[in-house]
């Protein structure tokens, strides 16, 4: 794994970056420099890409349950590149806005991906929260039922952007602990 | 903790069309792709996502939520039925030839450059969608430019130096996180082991920003003219006078005795400072603004964490959605929900009788014993010389406050707690119990007892006991931390491994926390340097602590909900803590006699005559009358008192019936919602009837319409990118990736 083409950050790139991302100078330059490191040799940074692999194994990523999922959701095409690691970051930068965060949480937890957290999609995050495999069938559907009886206002069975937006701001520890400190910036 | 610097709002509704449906009810045919609908349709509500973002116009509310939701529910009746599979969300929809792309660029124009770099921000797009939409934004708005122009230059002039203000503004604010103390441990502490954890260091880091100013304040004020007219030492200088803080400290700085009483006159200039009211009114500074810092910052906890009528539903949602907990008993979760009898509930309430009355009973015998120890102390002292004795009270009362806790917590493993939530509030009750009757009963002594015992200076007594409680507390922490939580890894590891590590016990170490925080706010005025004492203290019990949770510690498993707690641990800090330093120091201020022969007091009555007299020869003086007439008519006025008192709960009342009226509102709407979702499946299933009834009704001009409709349907969809199936959304995305 040789290292990218060394080109410094131009001074404007940095600043659109700044201004389109919630991460500050170092955290960029940091991400920068991490990044660098793991992409393919001899590409310039702005064309070269990550696979989902190299992204998920990063320490900070790498104990987090539901790490495929977020690869899955800030990559295009299945690989990542320099803006991509930088959208990700910057959503689960501290300074991040909480209605950014909300969305994508909703997007990573909608695992079959249809618009809704709906049953199927609530006893998988359970699982992977248990990180086990002898959970009962029916503890499973206990705890989604509750879930929706909590946080499902129409009774459709399924929470919808709104629903899960309204139960989120409910709960400040949310914002707080929907973090990702990326590369020890 | 909410980001919320939003003060410009546009409300703009940007319309996530799922595919297949068109946003415009203009014709209100119901399109042919009802063939598309799949079977399992029933179950699925067609909700479309509508995002509206709201963005404020108005410059007074600093502090606002971002997002209101509405679904356009009335609007997906009208239209045909869209496959269930949700749009891609960085699809078409975004690019700026469809018309949501256009109302938002429509939207993003008249705002100012900043907001505008806002809200690209808080977009969930790509990089490169957000680059284009800021240079099409910026092409627009040029396009506008040349009548933009003609604005005065000055106006321009304006924007480029609030520009440039907003660029230093980033660069000075940034600059401050990276100095910002202890930011990149916190940030550890926090990755390791959770928000919890992490919400003690940022306790002691407040506590810390506290004593700071204290320390500054006290310092400009009072230490440094004092030193200007500092009487020399005669006392020998021993080593044991850090911690017993007699002997030579006695006529320091750090004591009240020490302080003058004169009005201090620089030179022969007219400048006069008087050291009575600069006592009083210092303290009294200090005092304050801890009062409002601690008041803004409950208010601000409070209402993000309780005041909201639905919050008291502890929340599953919460536990599943947050990455905080690893959920490992999901038993306990479930048994939040169920109701019981009013006869189990009274079985399970008399069974947890009989611990606490041993634990209160212990909190009185701690304190009893206290009180006698103090008696029996002041003798015991004038009988035995040994300067090290006087170290005897401080000694019993660390113990007990390491000793007892502890206790408490292995009656819990005696009495059983459906919730581990209430089982932490029993025991933080407790330990708030007993430590406050400790402080009270010293206080109590020391008002009572020492204050009128005819001392010499006991104001300075009552200093230098502070100062060795303080000090024996951090002591006793240091060897906890050193030894204690040592001793337990190694027995946790080697000899008894079933045990493991131990997690740290956030409730007992913010209560110490808080105590030695009371214990300064009631020293403050009997040694005012106390509040540099605690500096140090805090600041060497963070690294130590710190080091203590990386090597002894392992990281919670229980769920703890840390922004809760941290609104418990300010309301405890302000309610006993903070009302009850005020307490005493009112009771000192206005009941007691001051020392005859030291401090800045001596020879009043009381200390509070040196404001009166103050107020006195202000009297006489002509330009002060207004100070006089505010003295008379506002603060020492009981009419002015008991009509500010009757519109405060006025107030109060009539925000208590608008909270109440908005519960109602709240359960109106709920019930709203739930209707319209049974509307919309009572509408679809008759949809997908009429639908089967056609279908069996016409079998052959289905493949013809079909047809059609695969025409029309592009003609009709035109400028919106809507894709009515995956073969459209892809080649759609494919040219959108071009662009």
């Amino acid at each position: 794994m040789g290292q990218c083409l060394r080109y410094q950050m131009h001074w404007e790139d940095l600043e659109e970056y700044q201004a389109l991302t919630f991460l500050t100078r170092n955290e960029i330059l940091c991400i920068h420099n991490t990044f660098l490191k793991l992409c393919p040799a001899g590409k310039y940074y702005k064309e070269a890409t990550l696979t989902m692999d190299q992204v998920s194994s990063l320490p900070a990523l790498r104990v987090n349950p539901f790490r495929d999922r977020i690869c899955k959701v800030f990559s295009h095409d299945d690989v990542f590149s320099f803006e991509d690691v930088l959208g990700m970051a910057s959503v689960f930068s501290e300074q991040a806005c909480p209605s950014l965060k909300i969305e994508y949480a909703f997007r990573i937890y909608d695992f079959n991906e249809n618009g809704f957290i709906d049953e199927e999609d609530l006893q998988r995050i359970v699982l992977r929260l248990l990180n086990s495999d002898d959970v009962s069938e029916d503890m499973l559907m206990d705890l989604a039922h509750h879930v929706l009886s909590e946080s499902d206002l129409d009774n459709d069975n399924m929470l919808s952007f709104s629903e899960f937006e309204h139960a989120m701001f409910k709960s400040p520890d949310f914002m707080n602990s929907f973090r990702i400190h990326f590369w020890g910036c | 903790m909410l980001s919320d610097d939003w003060v410009n709002e546009i409300v703009v509704e940007v319309e996530n069309v799922p595919s297949g449906a068109e946003s415009r009810p203009s014709s209100n045919q119901i399109f042919p792709e009802r063939t598309r609908v799949k079977p399992g349709l029933g179950r699925r509500s067609p909700t479309e996502r509508v995002e509206s973002q709201v963005f404020r116009r108005g410059s007074d509310t600093k502090h606002h939520q971002l997002l209101q939701l509405s679904t356009a529910l009335k609007e997906s009746m009208s239209q045909t039925h869209h496959s269930p599979e949700c749009p891609g969300i960085d699809t078409p929809c975004t690019s700026h030839e469809t018309a949501q792309g256009q109302k938002l660029i429509a939207s993003l124009i008249p705002m100012t450059s900043r907001d505008r770099i806002k809200a690209i921000r808080n977009q969930p797009r790509t990089m490169e969608e957000k680059r284009k939409l800021r240079k099409v934004v910026d092409k627009e708005k040029s396009k506008q430019g040349p009548r933009a122009l003609e604005v005065a230059c000055c106006a321009r002039c304006l924007h480029t130096f609030s520009l440039v203000y907003q660029r230093s503004k980033n660069s000075v604010s940034e600059l401050l996180n990276t100095t910002s103390l202890w930011q990149k441990t916190l940030k550890v502490i926090g990755g390791k082991f959770g928000t919890s954890v992490l919400s003690y260091f940022s306790f002691l880091r407040w506590l810390l920003k506290f004593n700071i100013f204290s320390f500054i304040v006290n310092f400009s004020f009072l230490v440094i003219p004092q030193l200007m007219v500092a009487q020399k030492n005669t006392l020998q200088f021993t080593g044991l006078e850090f911690f017993t803080g007699a002997g030579y400290f006695r006529d320091t700085v750090m004591y009240y005795g020490f302080y003058t009483n004169s009005t201090i006159r620089h030179g022969s200039s007219r400048l006069a400072y008087n050291m009575q009211l600069a006592y009083l009114f210092t303290i009294g500074a200090c005092l304050v603004t801890c009062f409002f810092s601690l008041l803004f910052s409950m208010a601000k906890y409070f209402r993000n964490n309780f005041i909201n009528p639905h919050i008291y539903s502890r929340g599953i949602a919460k536990l599943i959605f947050c990455w905080d907990f690893t959920v490992e008993n999901l038993s306990e979760i479930r048994l939040e929900n169920t109701k019981l009898t009013f006869h189990q509930q009274l079985t399970r309430l008399s069974a947890h009788v009989e611990p606490w009355l041993v634990s209160t009973g212990m909190a009185i015998a701690c304190c009893v014993a206290v009180y006698y120890l103090a008696e029996y102390n002041s003798e015991f002292l004038k009988t035995h010389q040994n300067p090290g004795a006087v170290l005897l009270l401080p000694f019993l009362v660390s113990c007990i406050n390491l000793a007892v806790p502890r206790l408490y917590s292995m009656l819990r493993l005696v009495e059983r707690y459906e919730l581990p939530r209430h089982e932490v509030y029993i025991l933080l009750i407790r330990n708030i119990f007993l430590k406050i009757s400790i402080i009270g009963i010293l206080c109590y002594y020391w008002l009572n007892i020492v204050a009128l015992s005819g001392e010499e200076c006991w104001e300075t007594l009552i200093g230098q006991e502070i100062y060795r409680l303080l000090l024996m507390d951090f002591v006793f922490s240091l060897a906890d931390s050193f030894l204690g939580e040592f001793l337990r890894r190694i027995i946790g590891k080697r000899f008894i491994t079933s045990l493991g590590l131990q997690e740290f016990d956030i409730a007992r170490n913010v209560l110490e926390l808080i105590y030695a925080q009371t214990l300064v706010w009631i020293g403050m005025f009997f040694c005012p340097l106390l509040p540099f004492i605690q500096m140090i203290t805090l600041f060497t019990m963070f690294y130590v602590k710190n080091i203590s949770l990386i090597v002894n510690f392992q990281p919670p498993s229980k769920a703890w909900r840390a922004s809760q707690m941290i609104t418990v641990f300010i309301l405890l800090l302000f309610f006993p803590s903070f009302t009850g330093v005020l307490c005493t120091l009112a009771i000192t201020i206005w009941r007691l006699k001051p020392s005859a022969d030291c401090g800045p007091f001596r020879g009043l009555p009381s200390f509070i005559y040196s404001v009166y007299r103050w107020i006195d020869t202000l009297s006489g003086r002509p330009g002060y009358q207004w100070v006089v007439w505010i003295y008379h008519n506002l603060i020492g006025s009981v009419h002015f008192f008991f009509i500010l008192t009757l519109i405060v709960l006025i107030i109060t009342y009539l925000y208590w019936q608008i909270t109440e009226g908005r519960k109602i509102m709240i359960r109106l709407l709920h019930e709203q919602i739930i209707n319209e979702g049974k509307d919309k499946m009572f509408l679809i299933e008759k949809l997908i009837k009429l639908q089967d009834m056609e279908k069996r009704a016409n079998p052959s001009t289905l493949i013809l319409e079909r047809r059609e409709v695969e025409q029309q349907v592009p003609l009709h969809l035109g400028e919106q990118a809507a894709a009515p199936d995956l073969r459209f959304r892809r080649s759609f995305q494919e040219d959108n990736q071009k662009v």
